[in-house]
């Protein structure tokens, strides 16, 4: 009764004139950040955090979420339409959905993923709602062992299933780390790593970092793409005919159920789970040979995974300050900006927040199932926009954003650097998701350890002498192993690199 | 050389050498024990070993270097995104936002549009973000002597 008040008093905060209004900004952003093909929902919240500056921080994080899963509805409707994906998590969308599209059945196809979209987003937000608190309050129990033992374990399951090399990801993560050390050290005072630059004295800021790695790397890596632009088929009929109701309601129940679980896990992004629903729902069916040619369980499938994934992920940050992707690492850098501290602490020292960002989810949703229906041409068309016409927008944007920060044109020559670092590494493979989370997580791993070995006056035998850090690492321990045997054998070419951008 | 894996190794070598190097001259010990160097002393140590262990796969698995950069029109592209945003941070102390913004955007237009035209779209894009950031959100926005 206690999380439905909770809630109730969350709406009536969500529901307030100014944030309604940010919470439609982040999702209308979503959408077209979903729709655009080369900008996806991390380089989108990236480049505009600084956005956020002045706002509230309620407002501020209910705009970025909205953004965040906005972003999964928009980049079906370009995969439905045009055969474009807005986002990675829709590509699997266009196997089907777009063959439905030429078959004129578009506002099925639609229609269905609305559906999947919508039923998949709102049971991982009642999962958030019912698992968040009593995890959170689990997680109170930990101290700066289990900390660090579950920061280890997150990084090495993010590690593992991002990237296809296990030494390339240690070796991101790693720079993240070094990097976040630049500047003075909130425990000892000392300057460490700023090299006699004045600027890097108060850090390298996860911002203009995240900015650099992700939004300009993309707009770098997307500098030469040439998008088709197809003929947007006309959007009639929304509902699939009755006989396909059943498949199409016990596949959005598969999907969620997926997309749900595989959200819990750092690392496994809504690709993963669109894929993984894709695979279930082709292997479970009586005639596998449709998929590919209209199936409408191959887009009910994982369009709600996908949602259902965005949704949950957010289930680790909020009760374990533990981000599971990269967009949730921006969210959680915002956080951090605006004097929040995800974790088992934010349900009890900030509920009003906590839960006026999730009542604000269940608003957007049902604002993005209406916005995206009737408006649906609309979308598709802005979709084909010229990149070149795009381009020069987003680079002011994103140079504006970048001084705002901290009013430095030193930060903008900084983000040029890391866009240029950011694409070398997805040339070269260097997960970049794995260095902006240390990026992000540095401070709180250093300090967690360093207070560990405190308090054992300097022994690591701390670690594994307290019951949940023994079992975090052991856990640790299993997957590294089970990445290096995956490695060996070669089994992970399906997972690309970064593959949320 | 062509080997793109190997230079990146040899990069990330480096990195972790200046990290080595620069730890060691943060205290290892602090009052509580260990200190501010102890942890970015082990993890560069550790970033050293792992670019090693790059070098040698990729002596295997070879990444041509000439994969890794744009060639042509993409390079032009890439070289003048580069360039662009470069202006406008050598310049926009100078010379204010608006003049360094059109330029930038200017060197984006100009092979897409007429010289007129993407002098007159790249102005008018800056201004109305001059005055969205500046004067609507009030945000500071770089600016010359005359006040823009």
């Amino acid at each position: 009764m206690e999380t439905i008040d909770l809630l109730l008093n969350g709406f009536s905060q969500a529901l307030t004139w100014e944030n309604l209004l940010f919470c439609i900004i982040g999702v209308s952003v979503g959408m077209f950040v979903g729709v655009m093909p080369g900008l996806g929902p991390v380089a989108g919240t990236a480049i505009l955090i600084p956005l956020t500056f002045g706002m509230d921080p309620t407002s501020a994080i209910i705009m970025l979420s909205g953004i965040y899963y906005g972003a999964m509805y928009g980049g079906t409707i370009t995969s439905v339409l045009i055969n474009i994906p807005g986002e990675a998590a829709s590509v699997i969308t266009t196997l089907d959905g777009h063959q439905m599209a030429k078959q004129g059945r578009a506002g099925v196809a639609l229609g269905v993923s609305a559906m999947g979209s919508f039923v998949g987003g709102i049971t991982a937000l009642l999962g958030l709602t019912l698992i968040g608190p009593p995890l959170a309050d689990f997680a109170l129990r930990f101290g700066p062992p289990e900390f660090f033992s579950l920061m280890l374990l997150g990084l090495m399951m993010l590690i593992g299933l991002m990237g296809k090399s296990l030494i390339k990801g240690f070796i991101a993560a790693i720079i993240g780390l070094l990097l976040s050390f630049i500047g003075i050290d909130p425990i000892s005072g000392s300057t460490r790593f700023a090299f006699g630059i004045p600027e890097f004295f108060g850090g390298i800021d996860f911002v203009i970092v995240a900015m650099g790695l992700f939004g300009i790397s993309e707009i770098l890596y997307n500098a030469d793409q040439q998008h088709n632009s197809e003929k947007v088929p006309k959007v009639k009929g929304l509902f699939p005919q009755k006989k396909e109701w059943a498949p199409t309601v016990k596949s959005i129940g598969r999907g969620t159920g997926i997309g749900f679980l595989i959200g819990l896990v750092p690392g496994a992004n809504a690709v993963l789970s669109s894929l993984a629903s894709y695979s279930l729902e082709k292997k479970i069916s009586k005639n596998p040979d449709k998929f590919g040619k209209g199936a409408i369980e191959g887009v009910a499938g994982p369009e709600s995974a996908n949602n259902a994934t965005s949704g949950s992920s957010l289930i680790p940050l909020f009760t374990l300050g533990l981000p599971s992707s990269p967009t949730v690492a921006v969210i959680m850098g915002a956080f951090i900006m605006h004097g929040l501290q995800p974790g088992p602490t934010l349900f009890r020292e900030n509920a009003d927040f906590a839960w006026a960002v999730i009542a604000s989810m269940f608003i957007g949703n049902f604002l993005l199932l209406i916005m995206n229906l009737p408006l649906a041409n609309l979308w598709a068309k802005m979709a084909q926009i010229p990149y070149k016409i795009l381009l020069p927008l987003i680079v002011i944007f994103t140079m504006v954003g970048a001084y705002t920060v901290k009013n430095s044109v030193f930060d903008i020559g900084i983000m040029i650097v890391f866009g240029v670092i950011g694409y070398l590494m997805k040339k070269l493979e260097l997960p970049i998701a794995a260095t902006v989370l240390t990026i992000v997580l540095g401070s709180q791993i250093e300090s967690s350890l360093l207070q560990s070995l405190a308090i054992s006056n300097g022994s690591f035998s701390i670690f594994f002498h307290r019951p949940i850090s023994i079992v975090l690492l052991i856990i640790t321990m299993i997957i590294l192993i089970g990445t290096i045997i995956a490695g060996l054998k070669n089994k992970k070419e399906l997972l690309g690199t970064d593959i949320e951008i | 050389m062509k080997n793109a894996g190997v230079w990146a190794s040899i990069v990330i070598m480096v990195f972790a050498g200046i990290f080595i190097w620069n730890s060691t001259k943060i205290p290892y010990e602090g009052e509580l024990g260990f200190g501010p160097g102890f942890f970015p002393f082990w993890l560069s140590i550790l970033l050293f070993i792992l670019g090693v262990l790059y070098f040698i796969i990729s002596l295997k698995e070879k990444i041509i270097l000439s994969e890794i950069f744009p060639k042509g029109r993409t390079l032009l592209d890439f070289g003048l995104i580069i360039v662009s945003m470069s202006v406008f941070v050598f310049l926009v102390e100078k010379t204010g936002f608006v003049i360094a913004g059109t330029l930038a955007l200017i060197i984006l237009l100009f092979r897409t549009f007429k010289w007129v035209n993407s002098i007159a779209l790249s102005f008018g894009i800056t201004l109305v973000v001059y005055i969205i950031f500046a004067k609507a959100l009030t945000i500071p926005l770089p600016v010359n002597a005359l006040g823009w």
